[in-house]
């Protein structure tokens, strides 16, 4: 601890890049404190900085590329920004945990080996040592067995575990100050609620310091006592959690929170910000949200805003924080389409199997059960969200419906034409029917192809004039959003959200009346993907188009779906409108997956139903109902019969044996 | 009649005047991507890449010259007239020769009985002489042609020099012929096995794995026995032991990018398998195929001199590299050695691998994505 009570002081933090002859500042005058036990959040888009704040403070980042040029940080009142200081401490008292659980293992060296090497490293303890504290460690951390896991290699464990096995390592050394970055974002929604409970667990327990690094604003929301909203290179705004939450006063921060789609923001377009996050190497002389900023004046660009104390705890970096303290004028356009349409998409018992094969000529062995009997129906104009944790199948079902892969069993008919039983051939004109785009954004261009070839692609194969192709082109660019110029350029010259918007009118190009939309916002920045949104719900209602929504984000299901169906392990579990999902789950695994998602609009509920253990593998899917073994209320019914669904109210159905009965409407 | 026509200069000026074309043509193409013209930039930024590509561009025109040819009319050294037909009156025309070897004549045209170092004055072989006074000596005979061969004359007299630069062509050939044979099985097979996966992947597989487990030498001896020593015939066998490699390369490559989002999109859109791999996939592994064979083309050379070292190569009477290294084998032996021969052979070689190398190197960081900074 230092002398004035913080665990770490950091003053003034620069950190820059090389980048040829350049140096390109990353963070810029970063300062904040964290004191024991507290839960700091440094929040931020992608190129905020965040991370790289983090790993200038371990000593971390490459020598050779980097330059820390100035700022202090005082760690028991020594600055572990000096060469080699944090040496001493990192791993000891200062343990950092990382977002890939899947990499930060070696895949070589078993979970013991691992966890035990910072033991022998910082405590000097003899071999039975180690493997007492190993197991203790681990049982700590909530992994069952753990003198059997301590001679697993990480591949035998799942994700949620290896992060597990992380923060045990992380916790070898007793350390006062935990650095999480981005911890849960590469975990399913009821794994991130398993180890930010964990996490909260032993904060209370050691009074250790957490400074939690992440981009997702509701987690925050829920766990941080303090918040630091980061923002190309500088902190923005500082304040306690629930006053930052409640009373944001920097225009990014509450700019932000209103990007964040929700239940209430339903109806009304998202307040997107427009444009992107600007690289370092942009020289802005003023505030550098000056650019993005719909209050930004001459006073701005001039030169860098003060730090205004408004309060003993709250800071913000604002020439106009006084002056705009009223609400952000908003888009309130309706875009709410409240007609009935006539069901475009029929899917019955959809069941896509893989087989698994071993060996040169092999014979198969066995199905992977990705897709195990799938119901769906989707009316013209509206929103099916397809939910599930990420293994449930629901992107095969996507594939299978655009043909992707081959369904194996069931229907899918679109205008009385069932697909599934069509040939390659005979499916080509129904292709114009049901587009697709995709979750990656720089995945889905082929980068050698210039933005008008790409989008073009679909009506050549479709035999359209080159004079319509030119209109439409024209037409789809307006329609995305894009200029006109966009045609001739090639996809690295575009930021992620405007290669969505390319991806978008590529599939709009042959005119369908379908879009699966398979996480098309997943990897996409807060405000960037409140613009995606907004686009989506504009086409909606000016075309008329119908979206399978497939997602593991409940926010985003919450602002763009009208129905939503919850996958479980190849099966619809629970289907129903919105509010009815949302608001009254019936399905035990619906009502969990959904209390464990963060929510911006909801206050935190300190009960809920957490999960337990992870997805099972869908080779040998459990008997009866496939979720019998994570379920707290299953009996010995559950595991014998497989249940279907059933109505337990208007238009919301449940395959659950236990509420099958019940009605989840009194 | 295949034989005589393809060793026409008529036949070979057009093959060459086509090589040229094509090469430009591509140069021009590729002048119009974006993505080729940052490449060349990148490429161009690094001096060693730009040194060694005006080496390689100097060694390029040196076998361009020695490809195209001509033949002229034959002419009576005593009268100096050219010699005329006798029934047709049209002049008699010569074996003729390429532009190199008219480029070339003042210095191939000094000829020396036998060898001679570097620079020398007189020959490197005694003879035994009887001198005016009656007595015998071994003595070092004048060259007809003092301190003018720079590289030494080889045992009969010919210059090193111009031996040296006429291998150039062969060793080009050699790279450039196998690299044609190499691409357009490799890339087929490796696109078919990458795509399609499933048996076709099986096929190909098993036929790389076939080839790649007999030993390449072994393999080229038994094909260069059937067909009989000459260039086109070891391009040949060579190309057919090597393109494993890049097969495999093409097929993993193909793996990955079926996988995707934007081929999955085209597929979404109807776009026929066929369609798919000439527009979206070819394209994007192209670079890797493109640094493979550069990498690729020191090799060959190599490996051409290693096979007519072992006698498995081109026949005795082409010039290469090879075939000097082959005779240098008992020059080595004599005492004192002659080294000048293997030492140009070796130097000349090396002026070509060296910054074919290089400038692989510099073509990969400029075109692997990887390492590619946005």
């Amino acid at each position: 601890m230092n002398r004035d009570g913080t665990i770490l002081h950091v003053d003034g933090l620069c950190t820059a890049f090389r980048q040829g002859r350049v140096s390109v500042r990353a963070v810029n005058d970063v300062s904040f404190s964290i004191y024991p036990g507290e839960m700091l959040a440094l929040v931020g888009e992608s190129g905020s900085g965040k991370s790289v704040t983090a790993l200038s403070l371990m000593g971390l980042l490459p020598e050779a590329t980097s330059i820390i040029e100035g700022g202090k940080a005082f760690f028991n009142d020594k600055n572990i920004l000096e060469p080699h200081v944090v040496d001493a401490v990192r791993g000891k008292e200062i343990a950092m945990i990382f977002q890939e659980p899947m990499t930060a293992l070696n895949p070589v060296l078993t979970i013991g080996w691992q966890l035990t090497e910072g033991l022998k490293q910082h405590e000097h303890l003899s071999s039975a040592q180690c493997h007492d504290k190993a197991v203790a460690l681990l049982k700590r951390v909530g992994i069952p067995e753990p003198e059997e896991r301590l001679k697993d290699y990480p591949h035998n464990l799942s994700g949620g575990m290896r992060q597990r096995v992380m923060i045990a390592i992380a916790l070898a050394c007793n350390p006062v100050l935990l650095i999480a970055d981005e911890p849960t974002t590469a975990l399913d929604v009821t794994v991130q609620a398993q180890i930010m409970e964990l996490l909260a667990d032993l904060r209370r327990e050691y009074r250790m310091a957490v400074l939690l690094i992440t981009h997702n604003l509701a987690l925050v929301r829920e766990q941080a006592d303090r918040v630091a909203v980061m923002y190309a290179g500088e902190i923005v705004e500082e304040a306690d959690g629930k006053e930052l939450f409640a009373s944001p006063k920097h225009p990014y921060t509450r700019l932000l929170l209103n990007a964040i789609p929700t239940v209430s923001a339903r109806g009304r377009m998202l307040s997107a910000i427009a444009g992107q996050v600007p690289a370092p190497s942009e020289v802005l002389p003023g505030c550098r949200f000056a650019p993005r900023c719909p209050y930004a004046d001459e006073a701005c660009v001039v030169g860098r805003p003060n730090k205004n104390e408004l309060t003993k705890k709250h800071f913000v970096r604002c020439v106009h924080h006084q002056v705009n303290s009223a609400g952000i004028p908003e888009e309130t356009k309706e875009t709410e389409s409240s007609h009935e349409g006539k069901l475009l998409l029929d899917v019955r018992g959809l069941k896509v199997w893989f087989p698994v094969k071993s060996g040169f000529f092999a014979r198969t062995r066995g199905y992977v059960h990705a897709v195990d009997g799938v119901d769906l129906q989707l009316s013209a104009g509206k929103t099916l969200a397809l939910v599930g944790e990420s293994g449930c199948g629901k992107t095969t079902v996507g594939k299978a419906l655009i043909r992707l892969v081959k369904p194996t069993e069931g229907s899918v008919v679109i205008d009385g034409v069932n697909l599934a039983a069509l040939s390659e051939k005979q499916m080509k004109p129904y292709r114009k029917k049901i587009q697709m785009i995709f979750q990656d954004p720089f995945g889905s261009l082929d980068p050698r192809l210039m933005v008008g070839e790409s989008i073009a692609e679909g009506m050549d194969v479709h035999g359209i004039g080159e004079v319509e192709k030119q209109a439409r082109l024209k037409e789809l660019l307006d329609k995305v959003g894009l200029p006109q110029s966009s045609l001739t350029r090639y996809p690295h010259q575009f930021s992620g959200g405007q290669r969505q918007r390319i991806g978008l009118a590529r599939a709009l190009a042959v005119q369908p009346e379908i879009i699966v939309c398979d996480e098309c916002t997943s990897a996409l920045d807060v405000s960037v993907q409140a613009q995606i949104l907004n686009l989506l719900k504009l086409l909606q209602g000016m075309m008329k188009l119908s979206y399978l929504f497939i997602t593991h984000d409940l926010s985003v299901v919450s602002y763009i779906a009208d129905r939503v169906a919850v996958m479980y392990l190849g099966r619809i579990v629970e289907e129903g409108s919105v509010q009815d999902i949302l608001m009254h789950p019936v399905h035990p695994y619906s009502r969990a997956l959904i209390a464990s998602a963060p929510r911006m609009d909801e206050e935190k509920a300190e009960e809920r139903p957490r999960l337990a253990g992870e997805l099972p593998s869908p080779i040998a899917p459990p008997s009866g109902c496939a979720f019998h073994p994570r379920c707290p209320f299953a009996t010995a019914e559950c595991s014998r019969t497989m249940p279907t669904l059933q109505g337990v109210g208007p238009g919301h159905r449940c395959a659950c044996l236990n509420t099958a009965n019940k009605s989840a409407h009194p | 009649m295949l034989q005589s026509f393809f060793n026409s200069w008529v036949t070979q000026n057009l093959i060459t005047m086509a090589i040229i074309a094509v090469v430009m043509v591509a140069a021009v193409m590729m002048s119009r991507r974006e993505y080729w013209r940052v490449a060349a930039r990148e490429v161009c930024q690094k001096r060693a890449a730009r040194f060694s590509f005006v080496i390689l561009c100097i060694y390029a025109v040196v076998a361009l010259l020695d490809s195209i040819g001509w033949r002229r009319p034959v002419v009576d050294a005593s009268t100096g007239k050219t010699v005329l037909h006798a029934s047709t009156g049209k002049p008699i025309l010569d074996h003729g020769a390429s532009a190199l070897d008219y480029i070339l004549k003042p210095i191939s045209s000094k000829k020396e009985t036998t060898y001679s170092a570097p620079l020398a004055e007189r020959q490197f072989t005694t003879v035994i002489e009887r001198a005016e006074d009656g007595s015998v000596a071994r003595v070092h005979k004048a060259l007809n042609y003092p301190c003018q061969h720079l590289l030494g004359t080889d045992i009969i007299g010919a210059d090193v020099l111009a031996l040296s630069l006429k291998s150039i062509r062969t060793g080009l050939i050699i790279g450039f012929l196998t690299t044609l044979i190499v691409i357009p099985f490799a890339l087929f097979f490796g696109l078919c096995a990458g795509y399609y996966g499933g048996w076709a992947d099986d096929i190909v597989q098993y036929l790389c794995t076939l080839i790649s487990s007999i030993p390449s030498v072994l393999l080229i001896a038994a094909l260069m026995l059937i067909s009989g020593r000459g260039l086109p015939q070891l391009c040949m066998a060579v190309a057919l032991t090597s393109w494993t490699g890049l097969c495999r390369l093409v097929r993993g490559e193909a793996i990955h990018l079926r996988e995707m989002e934007y081929v999955q999109a085209a597929r979404a859109l109807g776009v026929s398998s066929w369609r798919i791999i000439v527009r979206h996939i070819l394209p994007n592994l192209l670079h890797l195929v493109l640094i493979n064979l550069v990498l690729k083309f020191s090799g060959l050379v190599l490996a051409e001199a290693t096979l007519t070292y072992l006698g498995l190569g081109v026949s005795a009477e082409t010039i290469s590299w090879g075939t000097m290294i082959n005779d240098a084998r008992s020059e080595l032996t004599r005492d004192p050695i002659i080294w000048w021969k293997l030492t140009s052979a070796f130097v000349f070689m090396l002026g070509l691998v060296l910054p074919a190398n290089i400038f692989g190197d510099a073509v990969r960081d400029a075109l692997d994505p990887r390492l590619r900074t946005q």
